[in-house]
């Protein structure tokens, strides 16, 4: 029987039309995976929701209670750990409070700007460079389906990821951050997760009331931004961009430390740089605490400490490549 | 008066390193000597394999059963309580979380501790590799967990010289994870750090 298809009627269209298929079928499924990542992002910042999720890195597993919402164009999280010593961290839009309720300690932090455009909610345009993302199965995750993105690094300086994303609401159920042998070194896991439909501002106060706690860190005084920083990066690896400069007043010593971070879209590097000797017993050479990995050198009679969610690689380049302006 | 620990054969302290009976100080101390001895490190990866055939486990899925440790973990955990209600409410942590710790610690490749010191070094050859099976499949969520990098090699400090690193790494983790969403990914990332960094041991 003929094809009615008239391109299918000649062989040689025939194998142009399978050609160009195929072709376009890898760029196809990159944007398919590309557009959830994004779907992804968008909905973390802008729905509400509220849930439980462990937190698995090293030998350690905390689960926590997460309440999330957008409102009057800020973004709100709480977030805090349910086994354990009580702690809890609130996101308001860039300040940041961790709060410490047995010790009725408060430490209020906010970040001071980015240098490149403000991004609420997240502006993830496409996949950033340097990565490369495709659709897996299904699995089922908090009792919502979820579909599977895997993210790989192109290189040896960042980390995967394997996501289930809600089918439903693209919201996160659960992240494995992975090594370039498929190594885990983290995982976030949703085993609860209820979209909802408004939360209240009241949602996001602090466990702590009244005035019997100690407050730290007054954003105005501790933390200025840095136009023209003292210490500078000459050799950054690949995708990664400055966002972000500032000076911070950093126990024990007090003094001032030069904080710079700097992404490559996914993942983030802090570089410290503080005057040695401060510290008996400063940081030298590579450490690591899960996921992220720290590397200390000594440089000028000044500490550079570079720590970031990123491969041992990663934060040894960065730290080798840090001079004085 | 000799430990018990102290008066094992380099056999004996291998083999309780990969069943994860070692104490701190003479783990410390064996995971010196695997950095330096590239025959005991094949040793520690054939004890490792052995371990899993004898348990009926895939050495590449050392670490399964996640689901199962995160379920215990969090089975007791009471739903999400309104602001105010968390003051003065200090928890011990749940036997089972604790028994759910204790489990992913067998489970790991080497476990140190929470903060661990490298040499510039990575031990990598005998790390198991990860079965890749999320291709095109529909999979379990939990039981198909690939082990969790839970630790790797200490460098000869001392534990209260440990100690001190930790802490001293710990203000820079805060400092990064405060801000460390720079980059694209749900806040609910770089958070969940900061939470579990500050979250008791």
């Amino acid at each position: 029987m003929r094809s009615r298809d008239p391109a299918l009627r000649c062989p040689s269209r025939a194998l142009l039309v399978a050609l160009l298929f195929l072709w376009g079928a890898p760029a196809w499924a990159a944007d398919e995976a590309g557009a959830l990542l994004m779907r992804m992002a968008e909905a973390m910042s802008s729905q509400a929701y509220e849930g439980t999720l462990v937190y698995e890195h090293g030998d350690r597993l905390e689960s926590m209670a997460i309440v999330h919402g957008y409102i009057d164009g800020r973004e709100y999280e709480r977030l805090r750990v349910l086994s354990g010593e009580p702690f809890e961290i609130i996101r308001e839009g860039k300040k940041v409070t961790c709060v410490w309720p047995a010790e009725r300690r408060m430490l209020v932090d906010q970040r001071p700007g980015d240098l490149l455009a403000p991004k609420p909610p997240r502006n993830l345009r496409s996949l950033p460079a340097h990565y490369r993302a495709e659709l897996g199965g299904t699995g089922r995750i908090a009792e919502r389906e979820g579909r599977i993105l895997r993210i790989e690094g192109e290189d040896r300086y960042r980390y995967g990821y394997r996501m289930w994303i809600d089918m439903e609401t693209g919201l996160l159920l659960r992240s494995d951050l992975t090594g370039r042998e498929g190594m885990v070194y983290e995982r976030i896991m949703f085993t609860h997760i209820q979209p909802l439909d408004t939360v209240g501002r009241e949602r996001f106060e602090p466990s702590l009331e009244g005035e019997k706690y100690s407050r730290h860190g007054d954003p105005a005084a501790d933390t200025t931004r840095l136009e023209d920083p003292e210490w500078e990066m000459t050799d950054l690896p690949p995708g990664f961009r400055l966002v972000s400069h500032r000076n911070q007043a950093m126990p024990p010593h007090g003094e001032a430390v030069q904080h710079s971070v700097y992404t490559d879209g996914l993942a983030s590097v802090s570089i410290f740089v503080e005057p040695a000797g401060t510290d008996a017993m400063p940081l030298r050479g590579l450490s690591r605490m899960g996921a992220v990995h720290a590397f200390g050198r000594e440089i000028e009679g000044h500490q550079v400490t570079v720590v970031g969610e990123v491969p041992a690689a990663t934060v040894k380049h960065v730290a080798r490549g840090v001079r004085r302006r | 008066m000799t430990s018990k620990t102290e008066s094992m054969t380099g056999e004996e302290a291998l083999s309780a390193l990969v069943d994860g009976e070692l104490e701190a100080l003479p783990r410390n101390r064996i995971l010196g000597r695997l950095l330096e001895d590239e025959e005991l490190r094949a040793r520690w990866a054939r004890y490792h394999a052995g371990r899993a055939s004898l348990e009926g486990t895939d050495p590449g899925l050392i670490g399964a059963g996640f689901s199962e440790r995160v379920a215990a973990a969090v089975s007791a955990e009471p739903p999400i309580v309104a602001p105010g209600q968390l003051r003065g409410a200090r928890r011990p942590i749940p036997e089972r979380a604790r028994v759910a710790v204790a489990a992913a610690a067998i489970g790991a490749v080497v476990a140190v501790g929470g903060v661990l010191v490298l040499r510039d070094g990575a031990f990598g050859p005998s790390a198991p590799s990860v079965a890749d099976n999320d291709r095109g499949t529909t999979v379990a969520a939990g039981g198909d967990a690939p082990p969790l990098v839970s630790g790797t090699f200490g460098d000869g400090l001392a534990p209260a010289e440990q100690d001190r690193v930790r802490q001293r790494l710990a203000m820079y983790l805060n400092s990064h994870n405060r801000f460390a969403d720079a980059g694209e990914m749900p806040n609910v990332m770089p958070s969940s750090r900061l939470v579990g960094f500050n979250a008791e041991p």
